[in-house]
């Protein structure tokens, strides 16, 4: 991952007009975003053409573009509008009750875990994962996946930072609650006690 | 970093702590040494501050989406769209330049350079050229276009370069067409495909890395060119198209009205059941303008029948008025809504 200041700078650049930057930028940035616009939809098409749209809009309203805290965070931001947006026109013709009415779906599928208390716990988060609604399963992943402070999240998610505090204590809760219902925290109370008594032995 | 604040952390705080979740997510010294200082604080904590960490580590084991494969086809289509015109052409201009420089440097004979010297015609966006070659041929030469030969042109067989879309009326020089010999030859030369004419009239419209055949009149034979072994040629007879991508025929049929593929000589513009994308493809192609759509749906949608217009005005009203679209055109964009 490059450092603040690098991606800055030619951020800088780019928006100079630097045809170079700006291809350092897209290829810096284009898995990433290609990951996080899986979250909302599996049709590549369409997080293709967001991906595209993206940059020409960066391209070509470079000169009125302000200097973000974090390209990153600005990228994310406008890639989720634009995925939005054509979700939305996609579906112009089914009802819209919800303000967010796409899904936030992380999978789990392809990973291949041999400690048999890992794949239990793994399993747990899965399908508690699964429970929450879409707001709160994307704030989840924008913090434990991608590490964005909550500032960056309430930019992203386009909501204030009280907002943000709420939402993710409200999505915390609600694994916590899960996590305890489950026989899994009674395993993990019993592992962590023999832990504890193992070493005063 | 305060560590009194973790004195009454439950699992639920930790994982909802700055300073906490960052140590995990970018384990750097500094953060561990900070996480061994907190352990030794409130050895009580251990199982939350595990069970959180374990949380955290095991939630970011998921599946990824990186699409790495697509990655330069992407860039393709937004270096299509975005990149400056002006800078791409002084590059070319640049690197034709440095050619002729080399070619002079290597020093052939002033009439062996004369000979050998390329003869081009180009055509800029929306304009249409005829280019009469020293043997009678004559080549209309679509927008955004270009055509190349050797200035010794006719004394060997006769070979063009392609680039574009252009309608050929070659002459004759054979009196027998079963015995063409090797000097009676005409050759079109479209990136890796060859087409041997034996006097005829055809257009061929080599863009986008697809080349596109069809015949009006006369007979040719097209031949990819394959390194590897010989490609099996095509005799094409009055009405055959053919369309090759990368050295491959991927269409081949019959048209129904081969004398329409000269419409563009016309200005004239037929599309039958075409979708949209098609025919802004083509605007885009040989006018040279930039198509800003919004929405990307409408790309896909197919006006059906068949459209006969002269210009470009008149064609984005039929577009606009069969597709229920608002067409804005602004100088060199055409902005789809």
């Amino acid at each position: 991952m490059p450092k603040t200041e690098e991606t800055l700078s030619l951020w800088n650049l780019f928006k100079q007009g630097d045809w170079e930057a700006y291809t350092e930028i897209y290829n810096q940035n284009f898995k990433i975003l290609n990951n996080y616009g899986h979250k909302f939809t599996r049709d590549v098409n369409l997080i293709e053409d967001a991906v595209h749209d993206l940059f020409i809009k960066l391209w070509t309203n470079k000169d009125n573009l302000a200097t973000p805290v974090s390209v990153k965070n600005y990228l994310y931001k406008a890639l989720r509008n634009i995925i939005f947006r054509k979700m939305q026109s996609q579906s112009r013709f089914t009802e819209i009750e919800d303000e967010y009415p796409f899904s936030f779906e992380v999978s789990f599928d392809d990973i291949v875990i041999s400690n048999e208390k890992e794949k239990e716990l793994q399993d747990k988060i899965k399908s508690v994962i699964k429970t929450l609604p879409p707001r709160q399963q994307e704030i989840i992943y924008l913090r434990f996946y991608e590490g964005f402070n909550y500032p960056e999240i309430a930019e992203i998610m386009n909501i204030n930072a009280s907002s943000t505090y709420k939402l993710l204590y409200k999505a915390l809760n609600n694994m916590e609650v899960a996590l305890k219902a489950s026989k899994l925290a009674i395993i993990w109370v019993l592992f962590c006690e023999f832990h504890q008594n193992h070493k005063i032995l | 970093m305060d560590l009194n604040k973790y004195a009454s952390f439950s699992l639920k705080d930790f994982l909802e702590d700055d300073d906490f979740v960052n140590s995990i997510i970018n384990t750097s010294k500094e953060d561990s040494l900070f996480f061994a200082e907190m352990l030794l604080h409130y050895p009580e904590k251990k199982e939350d501050i595990e069970t959180a960490e374990s949380l955290i580590h095991n939630y970011r084991k998921q599946d990824t989406f990186l699409n790495e494969d697509r990655q330069a086809e992407v860039w393709k289509r937004i270096e299509a769209e975005a990149r400056p015109v002006k800078q791409a052409k002084v590059f070319s201009l640049l690197k034709l330049m440095r050619v002729a420089a080399a070619v002079l440097v290597v020093g052939l004979g002033a009439f062996t350079f004369w000979y050998n010297q390329q003869q081009n015609f180009s055509t800029t966006f929306g304009e249409i050229k005829t280019v009469v070659m020293p043997d009678g041929t004559t080549v209309l030469l679509n927008g955004n276009s270009s055509l190349s030969y050797q200035r010794g042109f006719g004394k060997n067989p006769r070979e063009v370069w392609l680039k574009g879309e252009g309608l050929f009326k070659v002459i004759h020089l054979n009196k027998n067409p079963a015995n063409i010999k090797p000097a009676e030859r005409f050759i079109v030369h479209c990136n890796d495909l060859n087409i041997e004419v034996l006097g005829t009239t055809f257009n061929v419209n080599n863009r986008h890395n697809k080349i596109n055949v069809g015949l009006i009149t006369g007979k040719i034979k097209v031949t990819a060119n394959n390194v590897k072994k010989a490609a099996p040629s095509l005799i094409l007879a009055p009405g055959d198209y053919v369309e090759y991508a990368t050295k491959k025929v991927v269409l081949k049929g019959k048209l129904a009205h081969p004398e329409r593929l000269a419409n563009w000589s016309k200005r004239q513009f037929v599309f039958a059941n075409e979708k949209l994308k098609n025919i802004l493809k083509t605007l885009e192609d040989t006018y040279g303008y930039q198509i800003k759509y919004t929405n990307a749906a409408a790309m896909d949608m197919e006006i059906e029948g068949e459209i006969n217009v002269t210009g470009v005005k008149e064609l984005l009203e039929t577009i606009s008025a069969s597709l229920h679209v608002s067409i804005y055109q602004n100088e060199n964009q055409i902005i789809i809504n």
